[in-house]
């Protein structure tokens, strides 16, 4: 009787088993079907939701890629939400992948992974498979994917450039109907914008009851979340404190401890009061219903060139969100220097694996897929007639329901092109527009100044602690501060208060330490 | 007098029933008819039990993938039919073993059984097992095997199976019944309470997941349910972050059914399973209080 049950047992686990036999058969059998050429099959994996009709584009890229250079891509689509953890399972797993794409952002981990060894060591391989992907990428950049001094990715240089430049957007008829002079705020540091811009605020609102002054939100800070904004650079992650101003760079500081901050949130505060932001700014995260709506007078821009230095830049000429409505006309100003971030480089990129057994065709892939035009418009438009086409007017049109690379297109490789043959520009004078701004701002890439930030990793692991200390009580009073819903003369001093003895000033010190370090080794 | 103070409880207890159920089935009305709004009449309007403008844009933009949605159907509906039948089948021989007091090491095995729930190995082992040494990566077993046992569920009808008496089984094996058939027509009818309960647990659980699809599904021909949606809304929120990011993308974006998609989503994705409710529902009072008294 004893035996029954313990057969009954194992033919619970021997069942499992079974199981676990199919999936191994399955498996093989997929994995069959590309030896048969004696074709390289690279797994490239990036973030996308899933696209309809990817089977037919990607057979007809397959095509091309095979034709010119013997190789299969499998891209491999994971949901954004997770991937970054499928990644670092992957990598930590040692499980086969062969591209795939990084970022400093989002737990991809980019630094990490390559001070670790998981990506392969480009630096000399980069100029013998990859040459004109490396001379279409300011020099400047590269230096932003390198630890040790060694390359470990190729960046994506996208068609709206890399170099950034802040500003204002305003709604320009009532710009016009209150007479307010918005071409006097370039180049003037943020405080004094916003300054100026308070009567504007007041005097749009009293004609337009219904509309919101400026745009604040939980989630990003006019402050915080931009130093650039305020003629500072973060060094290491921007949410944690440690700032360096740009005209004395060699000094962190704690970037809530300036004048600036304390002005600016006592604006915030009075505009508050006046009605001209949300009263629940400290906590509502989505305010893209507001935009759409057109309900807001001014907002932060990041587009450049502005409206002074080109009438008529078609990213400038309404608020946000408002493109298909054509209701909100609007006019920009950057106030900003201009300068390319340190993490530009390592925003958007491509690693290989360093276990990979065909890094040199993996590099030859991301080549072929940076300067054959036609395979990456394949890639990321579709096909043309199918897919999208260009209406009686010349605009580009996708067509509904059909391939939709859901704009991901910066992460499989360089919308940049100095012909401009790699994205959706229309064919009529607004493409032509486009196409001059973004000459412009290729230009400017060229010669703007570069973060002198760059290049430096910050270690967060010996005071990980304050890190998250200061981080909670960041998270808590920032918002608050930001939107205006706190009285700035007591909840400021309160939040210094509370950031010293969360640890904040042992944070300013290592990542000065830190710094100092990187510098004497540059 | 009696009566009508009888009377009177009895009418509070169900208007307070009766305000529950509603306090359920309001935003699940609501979730309807949102999905149902043009998405221009929810900004202006806000939300109404009743579309004060129907639209089906939702619904459109769901199904734009119309063949990977369908697919996706019935990815989730294989792998939880197979799967809740497999967990059922496996945790009660599993658990029944372990009550028979014929097998001999009962004790140890329980305790290899219940070891996972104090050290987890994690999921870098649970990937290298299922990847590298199963090869079960991007199969659609493994949407079933990583939930194929479940420590909890076999300590319920391990405790179950315990109610059952010892005289009961003994009978059959005097009458001549083997194990098996003992098994299956003895002491697997009589839990049929524990096994609706579960079952009903395990199916949920396995029409939810989505998390291990995005670890482990690699085709898209394999991808579930929730696994879709939830992509979907997030490529929602991606664009609409981006805006500004590119033009044709801003134009894009002005015609996405952001909070209607959002309720479109949830109510496609409760839709059959909320159907397992009512026909599982006798079981449940039983099948609740299993493991509650012990002997």
């Amino acid at each position: 009787m004893k035996k029954y049950s313990a057969i009954l047992l194992s033919v619970t686990m021997l069942f499992t088993m079974l199981l676990a036999g199919c999936g191994e058969k399955d498996a093989s059998s997929t994995g069959d079907s590309p030896g048969k050429e004696e074709m390289t099959q690279l797994n490239f994996y990036m973030m996308n939701s899933p696209v309809n009709d990817f089977d037919r584009v990607m057979k007809k890229a397959n095509e091309i890629i095979g034709k010119e250079m013997n190789a299969k891509l499998n891209l491999i689509l994971v949901d954004s939400s997770t991937y970054a953890e499928k990644m670092n399972l992957m990598i930590n797993s040692g499980d086969d992948w062969d591209l795939s794409f990084t970022a400093n952002w989002g737990g991809i981990n980019f630094f990490e992974n390559a001070a670790k060894g998981a990506y392969a060591d480009l630096t000399d391989l980069i100029p013998k498979y990859a040459p004109q992907t490396y001379s279409r990428i300011p020099v400047g950049l590269w230096d932003g994917v390198k630890v040790n001094g060694k390359i470990y990715a190729l960046p994506n240089y996208q068609q709206w450039g890399t170099a950034k430049r802040e500003g204002f957007k305003f709604r320009s008829d009532l710009a016009e109907e209150t007479g307010f002079d918005w071409k006097a705020l370039k180049g003037k540091p943020t405080i004094e914008v916003l300054e100026k811009i308070g009567p504007f605020l007041g005097d749009a609102l009293a004609k337009h009851k219904e509309m919101i002054g400026f745009e604040t939100s939980s989630v990003e800070s006019l402050y915080a979340s931009n130093p650039l904004l305020w003629n500072m650079e973060a060094v290491g992650d921007t949410s944690i404190p440690g700032w360096i101003n740009l005209d004395n760079p060699d000094k962190v500081i704690n970037q809530f401890e300036t004048e600036d901050f304390a002005k600016y949130t006592e604006i915030m505060r009075d505009w508050y009061n006046k009605g001209y932001v949300r009263k629940d700014g400290a906590t509502v995260k989505d305010t893209s219903t507001d935009r759409k709506a057109a309900k807001f007078v001014a907002e932060r821009t990041g587009s450049w060139p502005d409206s002074i230095d080109f009438p008529g830049n078609p990213d400038a000429s309404n608020m946000s969100m408002t493109k298909g409505a054509d209701n909100a006309p609007a006019v920009t100003v950057s106030t900003t220097r201009t300068m390319i971030p340190a993490g530009a480089a390592s925003t958007a990129a491509i690693a290989i694996n360093a276990d990979s057994k065909h890094i040199d065709k993996a590099l030859q892939l991301v080549e072929l897929l940076n300067t054959n035009d036609d395979l990456y418009k394949l890639i990321t438009l579709g096909e043309e007639g199918v897919d999208y086409k260009y209406d009686e007017n010349g605009k580009f049109t996708m067509i509904e329901g059909k391939y939709n690379f859901n704009f991901n297109e910066w992460q499989i490789g360089q919308s940049y092109s100095p012909d401009f043959n790699r994205a959706a520009y229309d064919k009529n004078k607004d493409g032509d527009i486009q196409k001059k701004t973004q000459t412009m701002v290729f230009d400017a890439d060229k010669t703007a100044e570069i973060s002198p930030v760059t290049g430096f990793v910050f270690d967060p692991t010996p005071i990980k602690t304050q890190v998250a200390n200061c981080a909670a009580v960041a998270s808590e009073m920032i918002p608050a501060l930001s939107s205006g819903s706190i009285d700035p003369a007591k909840a400021l001093p309160e939040f210094l208060k509370r950031l010293k003895t969360a640890g904040v000033d042992d944070i300013i010190k290592e990542k000065q330490a830190q710094y100092d370090a990187w510098k004497a080794k540059k | 007098m009696l009566l009508r103070k009888l009377h009177f409880s009895t009418l509070a207890i169900h208007l307070i029933f009766i305000a529950l159920s509603l306090a359920c089935i309001a935003p699940l009305l609501l979730v309807v008819s949102i999905s149902f709004t043009g998405e221009h009449s929810l900004m202006l309007d806000g939300y109404h039990f009743w579309p004060q403008k129907f639209s089906t844009a939702a619904y459109k933009y769901v199904f734009s993938g119309a063949s990977s949605i369908l697919n996706a159907y019935g990815v989730t509906i294989f792998v939880t039919a197979v799967g809740t039948l497999l967990h059922l089948l496996i945790t009660s021989m599993l658990s029944y073993s372990l009550t028979r007091p014929e097998v001999t090491h009962r004790k140890a095995l329980t305790f290899f059984v219940y070891l996972p729930v104090l050290f987890n190995g994690g999921l870098v082992p649970q990937y290298i097992l299922l990847t590298r040494i199963l090869h079960l990566k991007d199969t659609i077993w493994v949407l079933i095997i990583v939930y194929l046992v479940s420590t909890v569920n076999v300590l319920i009808m391990k405790n179950f199976f315990r109610t059952i008496p010892d005289s009961l089984i003994e009978s059959a094996r005097i009458d001549g019944s083997g194990e098996i058939r003992t098994f299956f027509r003895i002491a697997l009818p009589l839990s049929k309470p524990s096994l609706a309960t579960i079952g009903l647990f395990v199916a949920i659980a396995y029409w939810n997941d989505w998390m291990t699809a995005s670890l482990y599904i690699e085709s898209p021909k394999l991808r579930p349910l929730q696994y879709l949606l939830q992509s979907l809304m997030n490529n929602i929120g991606y664009l609409q972050s981006n805006a500004q990011a590119s033009q044709s993308m801003e134009s894009a974006i002005g015609m996405l059914p952001s909070e209607g998609a959002r309720m479109a989503t949830c109510v496609l994705a409760i839709g059959p399973i909320i159907l397992l409710y009512p026909l599982l529902q006798k079981y449940f009072e039983k099948g609740l209080t299993i493991g509650a008294v012990k002997e």
